[in-house]
């Protein structure tokens, strides 16, 4: 197996094992369907969160997801009531979401390494091109208010 | 018994959640400062104090480690015990900050027992109380 390869497979089963704990243990979110790797979701449709973050590996951690879900997350994480969340609750959360499935992933992915993380940056329904590469590896979780996409994606290992 | 807590978070959707699930955890609070930094935290407890310290690592202006060194230099403060609650869940950040005496660092994702735990070793006479008697 090559040493790219290996990366990347590395960095997914970090992704796998972080996105369903995360989800679970903070947002009470159970998965309605196992992950799947792969796809190419339609981002000018969805709500998008990324950090990026750098040290022992760099690279940076993106996710998007449509608005029923960034919603129904982010009245579970603030103990909303159904449709009462405003744009501004929904970005912190899908960053503070971001922010945390990125932190279980880099501990599993490296956990000797040493790591600096920037602060999330969120768009809903319409994000920028700085948020979103054309070359992620795109993990698929389903849920019943829909899919969220993840991509973990360090970038090189000093 | 209550106690009073400082949540130090960035984030006033955190210090939400975290709030929140110390009551859900079944730990009776009194008064709960909040701060969005570590200096925002010091210059609230400069003529205050509270029973525990619960704060994030990464925050703008003053992160966790340095609110955590001016506490360990500060004899009005030294003692309180303060818990970490963070994303980063690499050994050299856990270590590092076990070397400044925080009394426990709580990695996200976390539950709300794993939390009041953590708070009970901090704090030895905060007891959780259980469903049953929280609804009695």
């Amino acid at each position: 197996m090559s040493p790219e390869i290996s990366v990347q497979n590395s960095a997914a089963d970090a992704c796998l094992a972080a996105v369903p704990e995360v989800l679970e243990m903070m947002f009470f979110e159970s998965m309605a369907e196992a992950p799947e790797i792969g796809g190419s979701p339609r981002l000018e449709l969805l709500d998008v969160s990324r950090v990026d973050f750098e040290g022992s590996a760099r690279g940076y951690l993106v996710l998007a997801a449509p608005s029923a879900l960034s919603k129904s997350l982010t009245e579970a994480f603030l103990a909303l009531e159904l449709r009462q969340s405003a744009p501004s609750d929904v970005e912190f959360v899908l960053g503070e979401l971001a922010n945390m499935v990125c932190g279980g992933a880099l501990g599993r992915y490296q956990p000797d390494g040493s790591f600096r993380v920037s602060t999330p940056a969120t768009r809903l329904e319409r994000p920028s091109a700085e948020l979103t590469t054309s070359n992620v590896s795109w993990i698929r979780f389903s849920f019943y208010d829909g899919p969220l996409f993840v991509g973990f994606q360090p970038e090189a290992t000093q | 018994m209550q106690k009073d807590v400082m949540i130090v978070d960035d984030s006033p959707a955190m210090r939400s959640f975290i709030r929140r699930t110390v009551l859900i955890g079944g730990l009776e609070m009194g008064r709960c400062l909040e701060a969005g930094n570590g200096l925002e935290a010091l210059t609230l407890l400069r003529n205050d104090t509270v029973d525990v310290i619960l704060t994030d690592f990464n925050m703008p202006v003053m992160d966790g480690e340095q609110l955590v060194r001016n506490l360990r230099g500060d004899e009005r403060l030294s003692r309180v015990p303060v818990i970490v609650i963070s994303t980063d869940s690499t050994r050299n950040r856990i270590l590092s900050l076990q070397a400044l005496g925080v009394h426990g660092y709580l990695c996200k994702p976390f539950t709300p027992e794993r939390l009041a735990q953590m708070l009970c070793t901090a704090v030895p006479d905060w007891q959780a109380q259980g469903i049953e008697e929280r609804y009695q």
